[in-house]
């Protein structure tokens, strides 16, 4: 029983993390119907830059802070110098295949800087542990929690309740319409490109303490996030975070109960398979070419 | 300028194919080092998986992640029957070129059915990730993350006489992935020209126009699919016998983004395309084989600006060139 409670309190943990993941793919897919393949490598720079502000002496706190609105700029960046444009042309495959160049890209720009040595944060919370009658929780996963539920939380007042996250539903809704209501849809895509590299790099970050970083540690979490997107249906946030609790919950039972080697392949078996039971009727109109 | 250009132009296919032809038979006698013909075999190698990849992605449109998985079947079917089996002929390129086959009918049949565009894309991505991650966690058969080494030559069989030579010497292996290149540009010229070509080119253009007048669109790309995997694990296993060495490295993705690279500059859904893709960038890792970051960020730049720019690489800003010339004659 106690496995059990163990293996549930670090799934849903996880779980909430990979939303945060999940929330940015998706949106940036509702917006622009891109499948944003350099989102892992958001997640990457969101954990360098909090371990360099971190070692600057800057407290975690404040690190994070800046390090993901930094990374929400280079979202901005990224959009509106790149995606734009590919979007604009013909190809259906060239935004898809432009953001795996980017990923490759960023990558090698993070070897090149960082160096392959995999980076370590320091920080003391981490290794503190929580005794809640007989199950363990790490400090950093309490702060992982509070983070990922607060972020959620505010993610979904910003779109029900505001007239920017209004804008941003309305676009991924229906560009055109949204276009004839006066809507500025390139704004609403650099938001949108703001928002998701904001999240994917709190999850970065909030992750750091926990596990060490290399140039390539992106791979893992886009997968899982594309994963998690495609179950909760592709623009649905609320969608997002419910998969994403499942499928932290089914990896850490896996974990646990079959074998922690093949956790990743878990993964990708999951994705492959919900890829193809539920196939692009899903999303119907998006995918049609031309 | 025209006169020069017009070498370039369909009638004159012929032309280029001879010089082709003339100039892969007389290239070991110009190059001498050892360094620079296994970089050319390793870039004829790349050809061949250009050429295969041309075909789902040029003549189909569909962007395929799962082109590295068919290379490492191909590799690693070659190197488990030459090591645990001791078949090192004929059988085991057939053998690797066989099991590519059903591995890519394995995901080929649902995910082409059912997936398209991005979503095709993931799903072939999560196929050669899964793949990878299986052979480097296969123990014993696959020899795990370290991989294979020791695989044999390439036994070749005299079909005349029955004498068995082992090949081991570069130039033996140039000629014989040489040899299996042309044939695969020869079955991809005839195919390209047949009606399956032209069935390929009208579903590419509009899926649905080609279902209403009664294609049968996913046996076509499901053909061209499989095509591409025959000679995606031709390649690999022709890698096999000439390195002697399999490493779940030849079941990176990052094989697939470099020949989509290729087939993309060189221009995508063309005969020479992927050819002249494969010239430009098959030198690069080896040259710069010591500075990893320096050579992902390369391809990616190279990729990104072209289809950011030109994105019917090169073919296809030649193929302008005429059209506006053909213009402004009139």
């Amino acid at each position: 029983m106690t496995l059990f409670l163990q293996a549930l309190t670090e799934g849903v943990i996880n779980g909430l993390a990979y939303s945060l993941m999940a929330a940015g793919l998706t949106m940036v897919f509702g917006v622009g119907k891109v499948i944003n393949f350099a989102h892992g490598e958001l997640y990457t720079l969101g954990a360098y830059l909090a371990i360099v502000f971190v070692q600057t002496r800057l407290p975690y706190p404040l690190a994070l802070v800046v390090s993901i609105v930094l990374v929400g700029a280079v979202g901005i960046l990224l959009e509106t110098g790149i995606m734009r444009r590919l979007v604009a042309s013909k190809g259906i495959w060239a935004p898809f295949l432009g953001t795996f160049a980017l990923s490759s890209i960023l990558q090698s720009v993070y070897l090149i800087i960082f160096g392959p040595d995999p980076y370590i944060l320091n920080n003391p919370f981490a290794y503190t542990t929580i005794n809640i009658s007989s199950i363990t929780i790490m400090g950093q996963d309490v702060i992982i929690a509070i983070v990922s539920v607060i972020s959620i939380a505010l993610l979904s007042w910003f779109l029900r309740g505001t007239k920017y996250g209004i804008a941003i539903r309305a676009v991924s809704q229906d560009k055109d319409a949204a276009l004839l209501m006066g809507i500025d849809t390139n704004r609403i895509n650099q938001l949108t490109w703001f928002l998701g590299a904001l999240l994917a790099a709190l999850a970065g970050a909030l992750i750091t303490p926990e596990s060490t970083v290399d140039p390539y540690i992106g791979l893992t979490p886009l997968l899982i996030g594309l994963c998690i997107v495609i179950v909760g249906g592709l623009g649905s946030v609320e969608g997002a975070v419910l998969a994403g609790i499942i499928l932290g919950l089914v990896e850490s039972m896996a974990a646990t109960y079959l074998s922690p080697d093949f956790k990743d392949a878990f993964g990708y078996l999951l994705l492959i398979f919900i890829l193809l039971i539920r196939p692009s009727g899903l999303l119907g109109k998006s995918l049609r070419r031309g | 300028m025209k006169r020069v250009l017009s070498i370039f132009s369909k009638n004159s296919s012929v032309f280029w194919i001879v010089i082709f032809f003339a100039f892969s038979l007389l290239l070991p006698i110009f190059v001498k080092s050892h360094f620079y013909v296994h970089v050319i075999i390793l870039g004829i190698l790349y050809a061949m998986l250009a050429v295969g990849f041309n075909f789902i992605f040029g003549f189909v449109g569909e962007l395929s992640f799962a082109h590295s998985a068919f290379y490492g079947i191909g590799a690693y079917t070659t190197a488990i029957l030459s090591i645990k089996f001791g078949i090192s002929d004929w059988k085991a390129m057939l053998l690797s070129v066989l099991f590519a086959l059903i591995g890519a009918l394995i995901i080929g049949v649902p995910s082409l059915r059912f997936t398209r565009g991005p979503y095709f894309g993931i799903v072939t991505l999560a196929f050669a990730l899964f793949l990878k991650l299986a052979v480097a966690n296969g123990g014993a058969l696959t020899g795990g993350p370290t991989g294979m080494p020791g695989i044999a030559g390439f036994k070749l069989i005299n079909p005349f006489t029955g004498n068995i030579s082992v090949l081991s010497t570069e130039i033996s292996y140039y000629y014989l992935s040489m040899a299996f290149l042309w044939i695969c540009l020869f079955i991809s010229i005839g195919l390209a020209r047949s009606k399956v070509g032209k069935i390929w080119i009208a579903t590419k253009e509009n899926p649905d126009l080609a279902e209403s007048v009664g294609i049968d669109t996913f046996s076509y790309n499901l053909l061209a699919f499989l095509i591409g995997a025959a000679m995606a694990g031709l390649a690999g296993s022709v890698y096999a016998f000439y390195t002697g060495f399999v490493s779940p490295k030849v079941l990176d993705p990052l094989i697939t983004l470099t020949v989509a690279t290729m087939v993309i500059i060189g221009g995508e859904g063309t005969i020479l395309g992927p050819l002249i893709g494969t010239l430009l960038i098959a030198p690069l890792p080896e040259a710069l084989r010591f500075a990893r970051g320096l050579r992902d960020l390369i391809f990616g730049m190279m990729l990104l600006v072209t289809i950011m720019f030109a994105p019917g690489g090169i073919m296809g800003a030649v193929k302008h060139y005429f059209q506006a010339k053909g213009k402004s004659l009139e």
